[in-house]
């Protein structure tokens, strides 16, 4: 928001340098900006409770922290919060003595938050300068004084708007906000009153004497007390004879750290046109005037608040980018997994194809009976002699066709190939479900199966692969075609005896299966080396054995990239805590540096500030009327004790009102 | 619901929870689990005592409506918040102690039983919603172990979402076991009064507990206090509560373990799944090699029992197919114990690598069909236990292979009849050959030829007239052969060579039919082997692992009803 609103009625409000000032605002823009594009995708533990406060956090920074900061000399917004049917409306409305909130029996009541105003400071608000999530209202409630320009926001959807309604009862600088219950069953206003209490420069927390043990208020006030947001408490609907709860409640109040916070008692009482009475709403009245009518303990509690939500707004900062770390890491740790899991698989094949084990069974008998001397050797074994090669010949007829040797170590390597990425495709699952953030990736068990396209493409790839090698031995052959030709197997032939060589030759022949592929491997290979010559051979066999595991690299990462895609579509790669963690240092420092000058510049602007001209408010109600004689005694409110020194008491200096 | 139905039902429950064990999510089971326990516990314990719990957010009046109900101050309501730390009981009539030695409920307080309520044990619960945690596991384990509970809220507090997301939606389904009392009515106006209570039971029935009572009562003015104290002297005297309330929660948590199941498989499925693991465990076990192996064999053998003798020995060159993969009976006998031919491998050409790959994806695949439509942690549980025996697939199967008997022990009857005639046949050549040497002999020594004997095969040119000229059959002067007079020995080599290679031709087709036979036969006990190794490492424990769902299924479904 670029205009600043000129501000003649507060001539002695402490003015701060404009450099530190913006140098903040700027750090703190940079943050919202990073916080605004963090994404945590991944359900990593407390993943859930990050994206909240990080919604938290953007809420607040756009809410209250930055409108704050732009607009310094803005009204003060005192937020009314607390549990449901703990009294908030009836209290506003008794405050105001007027209507503009519509109170009930029935719960949740407020479902609409309501912003009470001076009809002067209506500039402040009709914008969106504050809260720019809430559509604006200015249609005044029941029994409420009209007034107040149209901001033209229409509401879209009842809980997601702020009612403005202005009134001349409030003091000039200081609005009242009833927002929505904080504890009722509808989660949509829960989550409203949360987002308000953010926004809030100081939150008056209205509860009764029936529930001021209760555990969420506490929650809430807990936070508040940890990032030095000001609180004040109301203890609503004290049963006569109920007073000892006061006591209590102050008790409990000074064990979580409010010492310093006030405690106004208002008893239950009679409803009078729908309004507490006078004197009983009369100390809050008083406390409210007070701090709308000094300028100057305005500022103290609007600064107060505001460097408490700044501290704490850099350690959540922190901590949300320690958790996006964390879903980088998860990112990391599922990819990894995977990545290992097929990495194993493509070993597993190389393992298999290398060794010579494949190389038996189908593959062997298919190639000896394709050399033509499988019978010849075992004859020759049994030392019956050469002249059955002959017979044989003749009843076989001519050695079988190469196709049969590379169908039959297509198929065994398919086996293979399809086993491995099956396991793989096994193994990432079990992974993935053994880590919260993969086991939220996975929709049933589609993912630990292979897709029925796969054998295909195995297939294929495999049918590639020989393809290549027979271009290989084709390109390698050109000259030597006569002296391949010479030998009777041509390409083909070659190609063949070159796949059996690629099988058999990594690790230089010293598997176990030695034995039973050595033979077949060894003829292969001088097979080739009579053809192609040593070095060739060499050189071909590691061309061929690279494009096989080129393309069961491909397979396999075909397979991995259906787990991986799930990550990248999520994006949860590329997010990083680095860029948050250095706003927030940023502003820690811009804010430390802007505390410095502000201390001098309070310094220099001297203690006593004139006081705030009322005239044109027509003040709150009971302001001037006495507290109730029974509630005198037993009131425990902090201005009054001396035993306790409190921020407070220092504000307004010693049994001034 | 009697007290054999609960009694049966915590039966069906805990059946479910053994066969879902490790399957299913531990938290459920545990959850489940404890509700077994606390049935079986409760079941043991008075069934003559009802216990009603008053539970409810601190300050909305526990203590004032036991106080109210029992007509006496028994608990002392407090201003300060929270107020009751530990629970207490009002007892009505005798011998509740061990119940409430089980509830660990140790402030009673006994109350003179009138007719109405005997057997009412009403506890004071503390705060759900105080600051204080101890006070809210208290609250929780005593909302668990209670037979009717009484939700006391007021009408600051009724719509809290402490109460209704913590404690009433948890109990959804259960509406019967769940009253609510609207305390303090005497703060609001009657219209206010029916509105709220309008209001809260549209939330009780968000919270999924349609149905269940919701009434307005005060503590202070005894408003409303009658209708709660009939309700509870109700529920005393009919000596139900307890049992609704543990169905009730056993129910809930037998319908999420169904829900768990999913839907059983569907058994069609499962023949031709077998059929499909079958044929890729046969394949890869070699079973194609080994038949073709059977039947080269059985044509080997059949020739040479009855091939022609003079060319038999050319077949014999060749090495039998089956006892290169170690397969011949007379092999194995040689190098195992009789009657242990299991002990022995084959030297079946199989490549390890893709047996166990080509095994590994047939499992996969049978796992995948026969559990289609189950759940998911059935079915990973299914697949654990399938592969499971991958790894000693190979060996099994070759084993499998080893031990079935391939061959036909008895040669059939017809070779040694060929065999006897070819040899015969061969004779017959034999003698032929002597004979015409004989003859050869003699001429050369211009010795006089005996007579030879010649056969005359009746002329068909003319009606058996001979030829005018003709020499008389016998007198053998020289004049050259006469077409139609065959010299027997002659007769006897042509004869014997045609006769003898005739009959090895028909006995090669006769011989391929047999083994063609004998390879189906041989086909048909590998199958049965295979099919038994299949059926012992992984049909019978995926079937295990679907006959334990089917059983979580069926006790969980009757846990249920």
């Amino acid at each position: 928001m670029t205009d600043k609103p000129d501000d003649g009625a507060e001539p002695g409000a402490p003015v701060t340098e404009a450099g530190d000032e913006s140098g903040l605002t700027g750090a703190l823009e940079v943050l919202r900006a990073r916080l605004g594009s963090l994404r945590l995708p991944l359900e990593t533990t407390g993943a859930d409770a990050a994206r909240t406060e990080l919604r938290r956090a953007t809420d607040q920074l756009d809410d209250y922290l930055l409108p704050r900061l732009r607009s310094q000399k803005a009204p003060l917004l005192v937020v009314v919060g607390g549990s449901t049917g703990a009294g908030k409306s009836t209290l506003v409305n008794s405050v105001l003595g007027e209507r503009v909130t519509q109170p009930g029996v029935l719960r949740p009541t407020t479902k609409a938050p309501v912003l009470v105003h001076h009809p002067l400071d209506a500039r402040w608000f009709s914008t969106d300068r504050v809260l720019p999530g809430l559509a604006r209202l200015t249609a005044p409630g029941a029994g409420a004084a009209a007034g107040g320009p149209a901001s033209g926001a229409s509401p879209s959807e009842p809980s997601r708007t702020l009612r403005l309604v202005p009134s001349d009862s409030l003091p000039k600088g200081l609005a009242l906000l009833d927002a929505p219950d904080i504890d009722s069953v509808d989660t949509a206003n829960r989550e409203l009153a949360a987002q308000l209490l953010g926004a809030a420069d100081l939150w008056l927390f209205v509860t009764t004497s029936a529930r001021y043990a209760d555990a969420v208020p506490w929650d809430l006030l807990l936070q508040a007390s940890a990032r030095k947001a000001q609180v004040a408490m109301v203890l609503d609907r004290v049963d006569p004879g109920a007073e000892a709860t006061a006591d209590d409640l102050r008790d409990m109040m000074v064990e979580h750290g409010l010492a310093d916070s006030p405690l106004f008692v208002i008893p239950e009482a009679e409803l009078a046109d729908g309004m507490l009475p006078e004197e009983g709403v009369a100390e809050v009245s008083r406390w409210l005037t007070g701090l709308g009518g000094d300028a100057q303990a305005r500022q103290r509690v609007i600064s107060a608040t505001r460097d408490g939500v700044v501290d704490s707004l850099v350690l959540r900062a922190a901590e949300l980018a320690d958790a996006v770390d964390e879903q980088r890491a998860a990112d990391a740790r599922l990819r990894h997994v995977v990545d290992r899991a097929y990495a194993d698989a493509v070993a597993q094949v190389t393992a298999a194809t290398s060794d010579g084990a494949l190389l038996r069974g189908e593959v062997l008998a298919r190639w000896q009976d394709f050399v033509g001397t499988g019978e010849f050797f075992r004859a020759v074994e049994e030392g019956i002699g050469r002249f059955r090669d002959a017979v044989t010949g003749f009843f076989r007829g001519k050695p079988k066709e190469a196709p049969q040797v590379e169908q039959a170590i297509a198929h065994g390597l398919e086996s293979v190939v399809l086993d491995a990425a099956e396991e793989a495709a096994e193994r990432s699952y079990q992974a993935w479900r053994g880590d919260a953030a993969g086991a939220a990736l996975l929709e049933g068990l589609e993912l630990s199966r292979t897709p029925a396209a796969l054998r295909a493409e195995v297939g294929a790839q495999i049918r590639g692969w020989q393809g290549d090698v027979l271009e290989l031995v084709r390109e390698q052959g050109e000259s030597k075609r006569g002296k391949a030709r010479a030998l009777s197997f041509g390409v083909n032939g070659l190609g063949v005896a070159l796949m059996i060589f690629v099988f058999a030759s990594t690790g230089g022949l010293t598997g176990i299966e030695v034995g039973i592929a050595g033979g077949s491997a060894v003829l292969a290979q001088r097979l080739l080396e009579a053809v192609f010559g040593e070095d060739a051979v060499r050189r071909l066999a590691l061309q061929a054995r690279d494009r096989l595991r080129a393309r069961i690299q491909a397979v396999m990462d075909g397979q991995a990239a259906r787990y991986t895609a799930q990550l990248d579509a999520l994006g949860s790669a590329e997010t990083s805590g680095a860029g948050v963690r250095a706003a927030a240092d940023a502003v820690g420092a811009a804010a430390a540096a802007e505390r410095r000058t502000r201390r001098a510049a309070g310094a220099d602007a001297g203690v006593d500030a004139p006081a705030e001209d009322l005239t044109e408010s027509r003040g709150l109600r009971g302001v001037r009327a006495q507290p109730a004689e029974d509630l005198a005694g037993g009131r425990p409110d902090l201005g009054e004790e001396p035993a306790r020194k409190g921020f407070w008491k220092r504000l307004f200096g010693e049994g001034d009102r | 619901m009697s007290r054999l139905d609960l009694a049966d039902r915590t039966t069906a429950l805990d059946t479910a929870i053994q066969a879902a064990e490790g399957r299913l999510d531990p938290a459920l089971l545990e959850e489940a689990r404890a509700v077994v326990t606390r049935a079986r516990e409760r079941g043991g314990l008075s069934a003559e005592h009802t216990v009603v719990a008053l539970a409810g957010a601190t300050g909305s009046g526990k203590s004032s409506v036991l106080n109210a109900v029992a007509g006496v101050s028994i608990a002392q309501p407090g201003v300060r918040r929270p107020t009751t730390s530990h629970p207490m009981a009002a007892v009505w009539g005798e011998g509740a102690d061990p119940l409430l030695d089980w509830l660990e409920v140790g402030r009673r307080h006994q109350e003179e039983a009138s007719t109405g309520s005997t057997g009412l044990v009403l506890l004071d619960l503390p705060d759900h919603d105080s600051i204080v945690t101890e006070h809210r596991l208290r609250a929780e384990r005593l909302v668990q172990r209670a037979d009717l509970l009484v939700w006391v809220v007021d009408p600051q507090k009724y719509a809290d979402a402490a109460l209704h997301e913590g404690f009433l939606r948890p109990l959804a389904g259960r509406a019967e076991v769940v009253v609510v009392a609207l305390n303090q009515a005497d703060r609001l106006t009657p219209d206010e009064t029916s509105a709220m209570l309008a209001d809260l039971r549209r939330l009780v029935a968000e919270d999924g507990l349609d149905g269940a009572r919701v009434l307005a009562v005060s503590a202070r003015t005894g408003q409303g206090m009658d209708d709660l104290r009939g309700l509870l002297a109700k529920a005393a005297a009919k000596r139900e509560a307890a049992t609704a309330r543990l169905a009730a929660d056993e129910r809930d948590v037998a319908q999420r373990i169904m829900d768990e199941c999913g839907t059983p498989p569907p058994s069609r499925h499962g023949n031709q799944a077998r059929g499909d693991l079958v044929a890729a465990l046969e394949s890869a076990a070699g079973v194609p090699t080994v038949v073709d192996a059977v039947r080269a064999s059985a044509r080997r053998d059949a020739r040479a029992a009855t091939g022609w003798p003079l060319t038999r020995w050319v077949g014999r060159l060749r090495k039998d197919p089956l006892r290169r993969l170690g397969l011949r009976s007379g092999d194995r006998e040689g190098r195992a114990p009789s009657g242990r031919e299991d002990l022995v491998r084959t030297s079946l050409p199989t490549a390890k690598p893709a047996v166990r790959s080509a095994a590994a994806s047939a499992v996969r695949h049978y796992v995948e069909e026969v559990t289609r439509g189950v759940a998911d942690p059935w079915v990973l549980a299914a697949r654990s236990r399938g592969q499971a025996g991958i790894e000693r697939l190979p060996d099994e199967l070759d084993q499998a292979v080893a031990a079935t008997r391939v061959e036909v022990s008895r040669r059939p009857v017809w070779w040694s009849l060929v065999n006897v005639v070819q040899w015969f046949l061969l004779a017959v050549v034999a003698a032929g050959l002597l004979w015409l040497f004989v003859l050869f002999g003699l001429a050369y020594l211009q010795l006089p030829p005996p007579p030879t004997p010649v056969l005359t095969l009746p002329t068909w040119s003319g009606d058996g007239v001979v030829f005018p000229g003709a020499p008389e059959a016998g007198s053998g002067d020289g004049l050259g052969v006469d077409p139609f007079r065959i010299p027997w020995p002659t007769l006897m080599v042509l004869g014997g060579l045609v006769l003898g290679l005739l009959l090895a031709l028909v006995c090669r087709v006769f011989g391929a039919v047999g083994a063609r036979r004998r390879a189906m036969g041989a086909r048909r006990r590998l199958r049965q082997s295979v099919g038994a190794v299949a059926d012992r490492l992984v049909r019978t424990p995926v079937g295990e692992e679907l006959a334990q769902l089917a059983s979580c299924r069926t006790a969980a479904t009757l846990a249920a009803s």
